[in-house]
């Protein structure tokens, strides 16, 4: 449901719930005893469901990822003029969707993948306000990176399968699928965000505007 | 308490509630998450749990 519905739905379940809330002699009528059954349960139970899908996707949203301090280092890591860093090589192609960037590469894609990453990120929520908030630079992911996820996108393509860099060893590409060899490991894919390196970059500006704050 | 009273009780709670789940969609906040899980809809809940508790008893002195 896009956004502006949701909150038509609840504004218009909040309005028949005051209505009925001042509304004089409503269980006396059928049609009261009505409008109080749709206005105190049905509405109510469908705008819980709309507001919940709506935080969920918002929650997915780039915008919000950045919405938090220490990750502003991470959303400017995907603006170096550099296409060896690899987010930022997604990023300024429209390889990742631009407004959802961060989750494309950090969510989960396996079986309930998608529930894992909420509770990880409701797990940031908390060291946020509740633990100590890490330093940008010392943040470290909970679990190295997975391959499928880079596999999801780029398995079975023509260039990932055949690039003469996937074929030093002739095993190579059957341990990069197995997960044996980490596609960032050190020498093949091993520039990331690197937001040490974020003081003396060069950036990429992107003519029309479309870039994150 | 007669039904009237409690029925506009349970509304006005669910209201509140329902009023704190609009608000928490407006801004882009991390904690707008956790106003809604956490404020807006316990609070609607109880409101609903009144509503049909209202429901109940009326039902039971309403055969008399
Ligand atoms: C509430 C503020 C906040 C928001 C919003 C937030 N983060 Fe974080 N993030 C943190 C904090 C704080 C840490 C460090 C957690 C720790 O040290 O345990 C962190 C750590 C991380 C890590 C490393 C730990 C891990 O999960 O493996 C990744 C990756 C990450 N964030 C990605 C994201 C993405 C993607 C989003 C948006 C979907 C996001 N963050 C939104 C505050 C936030
Ligand atoms: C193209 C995929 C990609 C995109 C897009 C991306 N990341 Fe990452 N991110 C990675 C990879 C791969 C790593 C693992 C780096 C490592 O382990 O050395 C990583 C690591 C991280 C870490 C852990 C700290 C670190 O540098 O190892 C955080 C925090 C993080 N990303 C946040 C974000 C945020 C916030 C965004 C969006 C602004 C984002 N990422 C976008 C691929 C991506
Ligand atoms: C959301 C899909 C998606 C994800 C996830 C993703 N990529 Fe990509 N990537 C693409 C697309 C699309 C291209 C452009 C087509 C191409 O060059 O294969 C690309 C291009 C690349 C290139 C450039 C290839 C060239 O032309 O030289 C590299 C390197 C690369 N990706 C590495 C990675 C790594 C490493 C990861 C995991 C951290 C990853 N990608 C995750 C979609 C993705």
């Amino acid at each position: 449901m896009p956004l502006p519905i949701t909150l038509t739905l609840i504004g218009l379940s909040l309005a028949l719930a005051l209505l009925v809330g001042f509304k004089k002699n409503i269980s006396q009528t059928r049609e009261g005893k009505m409008l109080a059954f749709v206005a105190l349960l049905v509405l109510p139970v469908v705008s819980v469901w709309g507001g919940f899908e709506a935080h969920l996707d918002r929650a997915e949203s780039t915008q919000f990822c950045l919405s938090c301090h220490v990750m502003t280092q991470f959303g400017q890591s995907l603006h170096y003029d550099d296409k060896s860093y690899i987010p930022a090589l997604h990023f300024e192609n429209n390889f990742v969707p631009r407004d959802h960037a961060c989750y494309t590469c950090h969510t989960d894609y396996a079986m309930f993948g998608a529930v894992k990453a909420k509770f990880n990120g409701l797990h940031h929520i908390f060291v946020q306000y509740f633990g100590t908030v890490p330093k940008p630079e010392d943040i470290k992911l909970y679990k190295p990176f997975p391959n499928e996820t880079c596999l999801h996108c780029h398995l079975g393509a023509r260039k990932f399968e055949e690039v003469n860099g996937h074929h030093k060893t002739p095993d190579m590409l059957d341990k990069v699928k197995s997960g044996k060899l980490s596609c960032i490991s050190s020498g093949c894919h091993d520039t990331v965000h690197e937001i040490g390196d974020l003081k003396d970059a060069k950036f990429w500006h992107d003519p029309n505007g479309n870039e994150l704050k | 308490m007669n039904i009237e009273s409690k029925l506009r009780r349970a509304s006005l709670i669910i209201a509140l509630g329902l009023l704190l789940q609009f608000l928490s969609l407006l801004p882009l906040h991390p904690l707008a998450f956790i106003a809604f899980v956490g404020l807006g809809v316990p609070i609607m809940g109880v409101g609903v749990i009144f509503f049909l508790l209202s429901l109940v008893t009326h039902s039971e002195s309403g055969g008399k």
